[in-house]
């Protein structure tokens, strides 16, 4: 199948991430300028969802249709509430503030699950209050008897996990660890127990290296129907440049697709019928990818 | 040690052997020091501990207000009533002298205020306060809502009489501290991202005008332009790297207090109102000057 790759809107002038498909709508996130916006993929109009946004990177949606968002600059996970305010979720981690939250998905029962790493970028204010230790997937369960939400860390071997997404059946949850230039940049398979605690992983791929350096691993991803993963990665310094992969849940490569620009930085399935690809790009750019002969989850 | 000069006019001011007392510690982000003339007392904040204290010479510290909801700026109105720029309750109130919490502004023109900072009142009763948004931000700092509605950072007037909310500036995109002259036709509002100072006119009807650079804050070391306060002579305080910054009332730099920990207010004190208190950080830190500071 050839992918149709259509630019929208041009140079948005900042980091984009975190697009999410979200009633009958695209979001997607400016990060640095702290603005999430929503675009109509027929008629092309963009507006705000929502603005000062603290470098929200990633997105998900809420049971009730409202949003979270991993609020990079604040180290927290935001709830955009459907009247327009903006409230904030547990924040620590048996008692320690976790870091900067990348990447968030949300699960049939509910829960929340996001990647959480170290940033360049600081924090406002004082910097007060230390990193964790760790860059894990953490999970938010909201406990109904005590009403509240709670903090569990999901991931004891990641190093630097970015992008996320559920199978289907939320069987599995996949994540792309590490993007830098060394260490590890792999995508992981994790096996998701009843009570949400991760089993031991399968490698379903692991980026090389070649006369260029090392090759800039997958950064985010998400599901089609069948199960399949599709993982933005790469980029045009070392490899085969910045692609689009889609895996078989056993990580076979069924196919690849040149993204027409640099760094890539997220993935969504979206438009009617959940056939459109959405991808963002660290340099600013919003693709409607067509064609792809696969639904979104 | 803790007194740099740059100048014969600060030798003045304190002497170049005056020393820093830490008059209270343990604390996280203390912020909104007041002096109580009729107690006695120092009022402070601890933004992150969440707690308003007080402390009186002899007896200590003790807790005011617990949980605060993360209150900054603190002062005293003409009543003697304490009146807090509620950061991140987003809302500007009084403690009534029934010990009751009255808000004096929570919206402009229906929409919800960003994070008020620093306060100050007027002679004639009127509240003035800056509405930077970080406190929507900073970690720990969380209040129940974190969207921010106003697209810019004002300076506001609370009217005694009628209550009502007028916006003075919004010309200082980092506005933090603010103080009058002597003399109250002047207002300085400091912008803590710019690194200066600016002044305005007073109009009569409260309104500010004639808004113009007083002056940059320069330095290497850790510290922003953030309290700030006058002495009876006009010359103006605030904080910036490495502690307090003293400027004269035509903006020349005179010196600094070198404090231990990142200074983010300071208030006149003690019966005399010659005591500085600083508040840095974990601490509360006093010292002694030779003027007079503006009493409140």
């Amino acid at each position: 199948m050839s992918w149709t790759f259509e630019q929208i809107g041009g140079s948005f002038d900042d980091v984009l991430d975190g697009p999410l498909w979200h009633n009958g709508a695209l979001l997607f996130c400016k990060v640095i300028k702290s603005e999430i916006l929503h675009l109509n993929p027929d008629t092309g109009d963009i507006g705000y969802f929502r603005r000062y946004t603290q470098r929200t990177s990633g997105l998900a949606s809420a049971p009730d249709g409202s949003v979270y968002g991993a609020q990079s600059g604040s180290r927290r996970i935001a709830w955009f509430k459907n009247d327009g305010s903006t409230a904030v979720l547990s924040t620590k981690l048996g008692g320690t503030r976790h870091n900067h939250p990348h990447h968030i998905i949300t699960d049939k029962a509910g829960r929340i699950w996001f990647t959480d790493i170290y940033s360049e970028l600081r924090t406002r204010g004082p910097q007060i209050y230390p990193m964790l230790d760790h860059c894990s997937i953490l999970r938010i369960d909201f406990e109904t008897q005590k009403r509240e939400w709670h903090i569990k860390r999901a991931s004891f071997d990641t190093s630097e996990p970015r992008g996320l997404a559920m199978s289907p059946d939320n069987s599995v949850l996949y994540v792309s660890d590490g993007l830098k230039d060394s260490g590890i940049r792999e995508i992981r398979a994790y096996p998701v127990g009843s009570d949400g605690a991760l089993g031991p992983y399968r490698l379903l791929h692991s980026f090389g290296a070649d006369h260029n350096g090392a090759h800039r691993g997958g950064a985010g991803m998400c599901v089609d129907m069948n199960g399949n993963l599709v993982v933005v990665a790469g980029s045009k310094k070392a490899g085969p440049g910045p692609l689009a992969y889609v895996f078989s849940p056993t990580g076979q490569i069924i196919e690849t697709h040149s993204i027409p620009d640099d760094l890539p930085t997220g993935c969504s399935f979206g438009g009617a019928n959940n056939v459109l690809l959405f991808i963002t790009t660290e340099g600013g750019r919003l693709f409607k990818v067509k064609n792809t002969g696969r639904i979104g989850v | 040690m803790y007194v740099e000069s740059a100048s014969k006019k600060f030798d003045e001011l304190i002497s170049k052997h005056a020393v820093l007392e830490r008059i209270s510690h343990g604390h996280i982000f203390t912020e909104g020091p007041v002096w109580n003339a009729r107690e006695g007392a120092l009022y402070w904040t601890d933004i992150i501990g969440d707690t308003i204290w007080k402390w009186t010479p002899d007896v200590g510290r003790e807790v005011v207000l617990n949980p605060s909801e993360h209150a900054n700026g603190m002062t005293f109105d003409r009543q003697g009533r304490l009146v807090v720029a509620g950061w991140t309750n987003r809302t500007v109130w009084r403690k009534e002298h029934d010990g009751s919490i009255k808000p004096l502004a929570t919206t402009y023109k229906g929409v919800k205020i960003n994070t008020p900072n620093d306060i100050v009142v007027k002679s004639d009763g009127a509240i003035y306060f800056t509405d930077p948004p970080g406190g929507m931000g900073i970690v720990e700092m969380e209040g129940e809502d974190l969207q921010q509605y106003l697209d810019y950072s004002g300076v506001y007037r609370i009217d005694q009489e009628t209550g009502e909310l007028m916006l003075v500036t919004q010309d200082v995109p980092g506005c933090n501290g603010l103080t009058f002259s002597p003399d109250e036709k002047t207002l300085y509002v400091n912008d803590t991202g710019a690194r200066h100072i600016k002044a305005f006119d007073v109009q009569s009807d409260g309104s500010l005008s004639n808004g113009r650079l007083f002056a940059d804050i320069h330095g290497v070391e850790p510290g922003n332009p953030d309290g700030m306060k006058v002495d009876v002579e006009g010359n103006v305080y605030c904080t910036g790297p490495a502690g307090v910054h003293v400027l004269d009332p035509a903006g020349n730099f005179l010196g600094r207090i070198l404090v231990p920990e990142h200074c983010a207010n300071m208030a006149w004190g003690d019966s005399d109102w010659k005591s500085m208190y600083m508040a840095a950080r974990g601490s509360v830190w006093r010292i002694r000057f030779n003027i007079q500071g503006m009493p409140v």
